[in-house]
């Protein structure tokens, strides 16, 4: 005990940075690399290891907002095709309205009472056409040229589904709840929660282009597990990138060099009366962090610092490829510095959702998406990333195989919760392999069909963590909670 | 930096047991049967007659044949596959390979018991269900050093553990932590001064005491213990689709509920009566305007999009806020742990079964018209006027029951369920009559301020009939000034006619002229003394958020998977004197000034507070001893008292007070979160769960979910230093300080009083030669860069002023400033 009072008393050596923190981990006074020394902070939380050998290191899940349909994309069916204009009762398939399946799997938030949402049982045909690709020949949408020249390196899951029928979905692919549940914390501060950080210097979850909208403020939320597992809002300003992290313009840097000089000297010495206060500690610490993000942050999302041929594999040189492609060249450098988890938006809130004229609507917004994402999948090969990073890439539901005829529609589909698409690519999945699918009509996703969160079991799987081992005291969470892995697609 | 490549890795494999290992049924087996069968095997019910909760009861009831595998039917119906299963599948997975084997190795061996095992006992005798009696004060050894009845508890555990309490924390630190603690606002160094003086003057304790009446006595203990509350009752304010806007959640007229929760502490109203207020206002006080908006409770909780998650809200945070029940547990089956069926909790929802919304017209506004009911195609617009508050609407309104939480499964064999509170807590047999409303209530248009102001609306247009007809006679005027006549004369005899209550053409709104009285019923069941928990968890709360560790750690289930309370006789001494305040003892700390307690009236909350902060335990310093952290590392036993975070709120509260440029007004319309220069208090600023529900600076200091706050977490992150170095208002406010303190101030003097200020105490040696260095260094860096032009809020030209402003926003960043010690 007095050679820790000793030891605190002489802190006040100076703002040493990182060799302030290395005496202290030598002291055992903080589990080593982890940012903040807090009970509850992972890996795996308790015991200081992994649950099994981690694949990956970093997750980049990107997350299209608004439902794009999983037929025009990923799931192409000749059959929407061949029946066009038949109600489902007319095709030689059961009809898909009828199976159990369709309750058990979707609950609406409004009351029946309230509303009951229509369904639709006119099939439309695809509004597109799809070819196979690559040696695996999976077959993809003719609007994504660039994501199908990658198909070799993905894998896709076709049998996914949520249970929401309207736009909350888009928190429960986060968080695994449905809206009229209780409230989950998010995927990426499940990740945060269980490791440590990769990167002394940046925080370990930040989010790009969201969270879209005040609502869904929960896909990137902590809830009980507290604020600072978080996903970061970043903006790609690099004058100004975090709340409150630039200095204000009037205090000089090494003025504010000084204070937090000072801070820590004062804090140390205040610990000599407080020993065994954590949470001064944690704060010693938090403060050469703040410090040292402060510069790093921006250094992390300087673009400008990115060769002219990378630019253009993201197209940062097209105006309508360049909000995602900045997007996702960010998430890049994000995680080839250690960030564990970015979330990127690469399109507004709602966009993809295209209740009227999907057609023009889809086709449009694939062209923003395709190159940038294609040369995110490009650029992290080439780099020999895909050995560490894990790429998602998911919407919050796809789209109805019927005609929309809300308010006289004649070209849209409405919300599909029951069946969808997503994909995996690199660290840990298999290359040019699809797993699981929906019906003939691309209607319900085929038994066993995969709950949201067995996405995010297999995403902690790969990082080495078990969801059930990431317990939280005085919370009891549920099976559908947990989720599985998807084994199939491991590679 | 991939350090955790480095780690060992494991990879855990349930281990296989070791043949021939014995196994523990106290260790072993009993936690498995605990968690997966006592809930329908054990003393809360005993489905198929069966128990498990002792060896006895097993072999008795044929479950288990010692030494005989295949012949007990437990091991088979755990393996087995389908219906027959145990647990059955709706209670979720199987038993696991281990468990199994364990359970299978375990009855191989014999089944061994452990001596005299005991079965469990009633649920209905479980701590929390029997009402408290006041327990005998202990009698401890270390007498001197009781203040009152609440040290003597804590001493007796001290006595127990060999454990010695620290002495009182230094005057000054005790006064901010009695500042913070009851106004959420710190002392000026004025202030400190003060304290000082009086303490020398008359005794330590005189002083002390009179510091904790004035601050018991301030508008700002409303304040400050108001969001405490708002926390626990889940304030929000209105969200849903707040970038549309669109008004799903709650309502924009909420803070009226928060204004109401501030005045009621502020005039200490009973605890009981404010419960009453906030779920039957319209019940207990139909005309009493300043009470209605207590049912903001009910209205935070509405949802447009689905009247049954409205009530369901409302049964599981009742049950959780005022009893510490988790009566939401019993949703989808029987409650696991508590003497609740499903049932009884449909039973519960049939209390709020006829609940809808309605917003009133308050005096000197003009009319917010009817509530907008939800439509599907319509956006519910924001209304800010008006006074938002519940009444009986479908008084025939039925509560069906359904499966699995889910509103659309109804259990079609059931009938519809009569309101109710659990039986175990004889919630049973209350007795629930309907209630006339008064007039005035039900048919709003006949509040003397309203029809005033209709009539004097009226003669206003007559006046300017006339006046227009004068100005250009003719007969199109005449006709206007007739029409406005008329209009006037209408009015008059259709109120005349309302009054008389003869029929006529309504003018305004008419609400159903009875009430249910199932509200008022519930109210008055929690809000009982009778009832085992409201009072312990009310006092529990209070404990929590002066100690910053709660008697009972599950603050919001006290039911049988709750935590036990770490000092029970306490708690129930607590509640006790909650209800019923005794003439305070004639022992110090209660001697001096016995005036508030003894008026103290039942449910007194102030009361309580008085109590807890002239105690000895709660005036004892928070820093340890070697000795004692040997024996109670984590202070459980109350050795010390604990250092805490200030909470989101009090940190910006306090940096804005300690500047003197705080907006005290109290109350008042929600301010929105954009308007961040504001230099009201925390509290006062929009929160609701969604994007920008909090003000930034806030959020980062872990500001409180609004749906879930029951207990505040606390996070120490980077965010928050570059909050407080690089916020614009708390650079400005800084200065604005640095200036203030500065006056005819050498160095050393400043550092001083700044220390002072805004710690409450003076600096060390070290810490006044450390910050003179950084001062002459500071000024020295300003001395060797361009002078900064002069700007309203900028850094001062001075370099000397300009190093203390810098010193000013080190010490809001120090550790000792954002935690009350």
């Amino acid at each position: 005990m007095t050679h820790r009072r000793t030891f605190l008393a002489d802190m006040g050596l100076g703002f040493t940075g990182l060799a302030l923190s290395a005496m202290l981990q030598r002291d055992g006074v903080v589990p080593a690399a982890s940012p903040l020394p807090a009970a509850g902070e992972g890996p795996g939380v308790r015991g200081n290891s992994l649950h099994h050998p981690a694949k990956a290191k970093s997750v980049i899940w990107i997350f299209l907002s608004g439902g794009y349909s999983h037929l025009e994309t990923f799931d192409p069916k000749p059959a929407l095709n061949r029946y066009a204009g038949l109600t489902f009762d007319r095709t030689p398939f059961a009809n898909p309205l009828r199976s159990p399946l369709h309750d058990q799997r979707s609950r609406s938030v409004v009351a029946a009472e309230i509303n009951q949402r229509d369904t639709y049982p006119i099939i439309y045909p695809m509004q597109v056409g799809w070819r196979r690709h690559g040696q695996s020949g999976i077959e993809v949408c003719d609007w994504l040229p660039h994501i199908a020249s990658c198909v070799d390196d993905l894998t896709f899951v076709r049998s996914i589904y949520t249970t929401d029928n309207d736009h909350a979905a888009e928190n429960q692919i986060h968080t695994g709840r449905h809206r009229l549940d209780e409230v989950q914390p998010s995927i990426g501060s499940w990740v945060h929660y269980g490791l440590r950080s990769l990167n002394d210097n940046l925080p370990s979850f930040l989010v790009l282009g969201g969270p879209t909208r005040s609502d869904t403020r929960a896909s990137i939320d902590a809830n009980y597990l507290g604020p600072r597992h978080a996903g970061i809002p970043l903006n790609l300003d690099t004058n100004n990138p975090l709340p409150n992290g630039r200095r204000s313009p009037d205090v000089l840097a090494d003025e504010q060099r000084n204070e937090f000089d000072l801070i820590n000297r004062l804090n140390g010495l205040a610990a000599v009366e407080y020993p065994d206060d954590p949470n001064l500690r944690a704060r010693i610490r938090s403060y050469e962090l703040a410090f040292r993000m402060q510069t790093a942050v921006p250094e992390a999302i300087g673009l400008m610092r990115e060769s002219e041929a990378t630019r253009r594999l993201y197209g940062l040189d097209q105006a309508n490829t360049r909000l995602a492609g900045e997007r996702l060249l960010a998430a890049r450098r994000l995680v080839e510095r250690g960030v564990r988890f970015v979330q990127v938006y690469p399109s507004p809130y709602g966009v993809w959702d295209s209740h009227r004229a999907l057609r023009s609507n889809h086709e449009r917004l694939c062209a923003t998406i395709d190159k940038p994402v294609a040369g995110l999948l490009k650029d992290l090969k080439q780099r020999g990333l895909m050995d560490d990073v894990l790429v998602v890439f998911c919407t919050e539901f796809g789209r109805t195989p019927g005609l929309e005829q809300r308010g006289g529609g004649r070209d849209g589909r409405d919300h599909h919760p029951h069946g969808f698409t997503v994909f995996f690519a690199g660290a840990g999945v298999k290359k040019g392999h699809v797993h699981g699918a929906t019906d003939e009509l691309g209607f319900h996703a085929l038994e066993p069909g995969h709950y949201v969160t067995d996405m995010h079991a297999t995403v902690l799987h790969l990082l080495g963590l078990d969801g059930r081992r990431l317990e939280v005291p005085g919370r009891r969470r549920l099976n559908v909670d947990f989720g599985e892995p998807i084994l199939e697609i491991l590679a | 930096m991939p350090h955790f490549l480095s780690l060992p890795m494991l990879f855990l494999v349930p281990g296989l047991l070791c043949a021939g290992e014995s196994i523990d049924y106290a260790k072993q087996i009993k936690p498995i049967l605990k968690e997966r069968c006592f809930s329908c095997h054990g003393a809360l019910r005993q489905k198929g007659k069966l128990r498990l909760d002792t060896v006895e009861l097993m072999r008795a009831g044929g479950a288990i044949v010692p030494g005989k595998v295949p012949d007990s039917p437990l091991i088979e119906r755990i393996m087995t596959k389908g219906d027959k299963r145990m647990p059955p599948v709706s209670e979720g997975d199987a038993l696991t390979p281990k468990q199994i084997e364990l359970l299978r190795r375990w009855i191989q061996q014999g089944a061994k018991g452990i001596a005299n095992e005991k079965p469990e006992p009633d649920p209905r005798d479980h701590w929390a269900f029997r009402k408290p009696v006041r327990p005998k004060v202990p009698t401890v050894k270390n007498q001197k050093w009781v203040r009152n009845s609440i040290d003597a508890f804590i001493a007796a555990e001290h006595e127990k553990r060999g454990l010695t309490p620290m002495p009182e924390a230094a005057p000054g630190l005790l006064l901010r932590r009695v500042y913070l603690d009851l106004i959420g606002l710190p002392p000026t160094r004025e202030e400190l001064y003060e304290f000082l003086k009086e303490s020398a003057n008359a005794t330590p304790q005189a002083a002390y005491e009179k510091v904790v009446d004035r601050l018991l006595a301030s508008p700002h203990y409303g304040e400050r213990w108001g969001r405490h509350w708002m926390d626990v009752w889940r304030y929000s304010d209105w969200y849903g689709r707040r970038h549309v806007p669109d008004v799903w959640n709650s309502a924009p007229q909420i803070w009226r509920w928060r204004d109401w929760i501030i005045k009621s502490l502020n005039d200490d109203k009973g605890y009981d009566r404010m419960i009453q207020e906030m779920l039957a206002a319209d019940e207990i006080a139909p005309t009493d305007d300043d009470a209605l908006v207590a049912t903001g409770y009910i209205v935070r909780n509405w949802y447009a999009l689905n009247p049954h998650q409205w009530k369901r809200d409302l049964v599981e945070h009742t049950g959780k806020a005022f009893l510490g029940l988790t009566m939401n547990c019993a949703h989808c089956h029987d409650h696991k742990y508590d003497p609740i069926s499903q049932e009884e909790y449909f039973r519960f929802r049939a209390f709020f079964e006829p609940i809808e919304l309605r917003q009133d017209r308050v005096k000197g506004e003009a009319d917010p018209g009817p509530f907008q009911k939800y439509d599907y195609s319509k956006l519910r617009k924001i209304v800010k006027l008006g006074a938002i508050r519940v009444y009986d609407d479908k008084m025939d309104a039925k509560t069906l029951m359904y499966h699995g939480g889910d509103e659309r499964n109804i259990m079609k064999d059931r009938p519809p369920v009569k309101p109710g509170a659990p039986a175990f807590l004889a919630g049973d047999r209350l007795k629930i009559e309907p209630i006339a409303i008064p007039l005035v209530a039900y048919y709003p248009a006949l509040k003397p301020f309203i029809h005033q102001d209709e009539l004097a609306k009226r003669e206003q247009a007559i006046q300017a009939a006339e006046v227009a007809l004068a100005k250009k006679p003719g007969l199109a005027g005449e006709k206007l000034v007739k029409a406005a006549r008329a209009e006037l004369a209408a009015y008059k005899s259709r109120l005349a006619d309302a009054r008389a209550g003869r029929k006529h053409a309504p003018i305004g709104l008419i609400f159903p002229k009875t009430s249910s009285g199932r509200r008022k019923a519930l109210a008055e069941w929690i809000a009982n003394a009778d009832n085992p928990l409201t009072a312990r968890v009310a006092v529990n709360h209070i404990w929590l958020r002066h100690f910053d560790r709660a008697l009972v750690e599950t603050v919001f289930d006290f039911g049988r998977n709750g935590k036990k309370p770490s000092h029970l006789e306490l708690l129930d001494w607590l509640a006790c004197e909650l209800m019923a305040p005794t003439s305070p003892t004639r022992q110090r700390g209660d001697s001096t000034n016995p005036t508030l307690a003894r008026e103290a009236g039942t449910w007194s909350m102030k009361h309580l507070h008085r109590m807890i902060v002239l105690s000895a335990t709660y005036r004892m310093q928070s820093s340890g001893s070697d000795d004692n952290a040997k024996h109670d590392p984590d202070n459980r036993a109350y050795w010390r008292m604990n250092g805490k975070r200030m909470e989101a709120e009090i940190v910006r509260d306090s940096i804005l007070a300690s500047a003197g440029e705080l907006d005290r007004r109290i109350g008042g319309m929600v301010l929105e979160n954009k308007e961040e220069s504001s230099k009201r208090r925390g509290l006062y600023f929009s929160v609701f769960p969604e994007d920008g529900g909090h003000l930034k600076f806030l959020e980062i200091f872990d500001a409180p979910d609004p749906c879930d706050a029951y207990r505040r977490s606390t996070s120490v992150m980077p965010q928050q230093a570059l909050a407080l170095a690089n916020n614009p208002l708390i650079i400005q406010l800084g200065r604005v300080l640095a200036r203030k303190l500065s006056a005819k101030r050498t160095d050393e003097a400043f550092i001083v009083a700044a220390f002072e200020h805004l710690l409450s105490r003076a600096p060390t040696r070290e810490e006044k030669a450390t910050c003179a260095a950084f001062l002459l260094k500071q000024a020295e860096l300003f001395r060797n860069t361009k002078r900064p032009a002069t700007t309203p809020g900028g850094p001062s030209p001075d370099p000397v002023l300009r190093a203390r402003e810098s010193l000013i926003r080190v010490l809001y960043n120090h550790n000792d400033f954002v935690t009350v010690r």
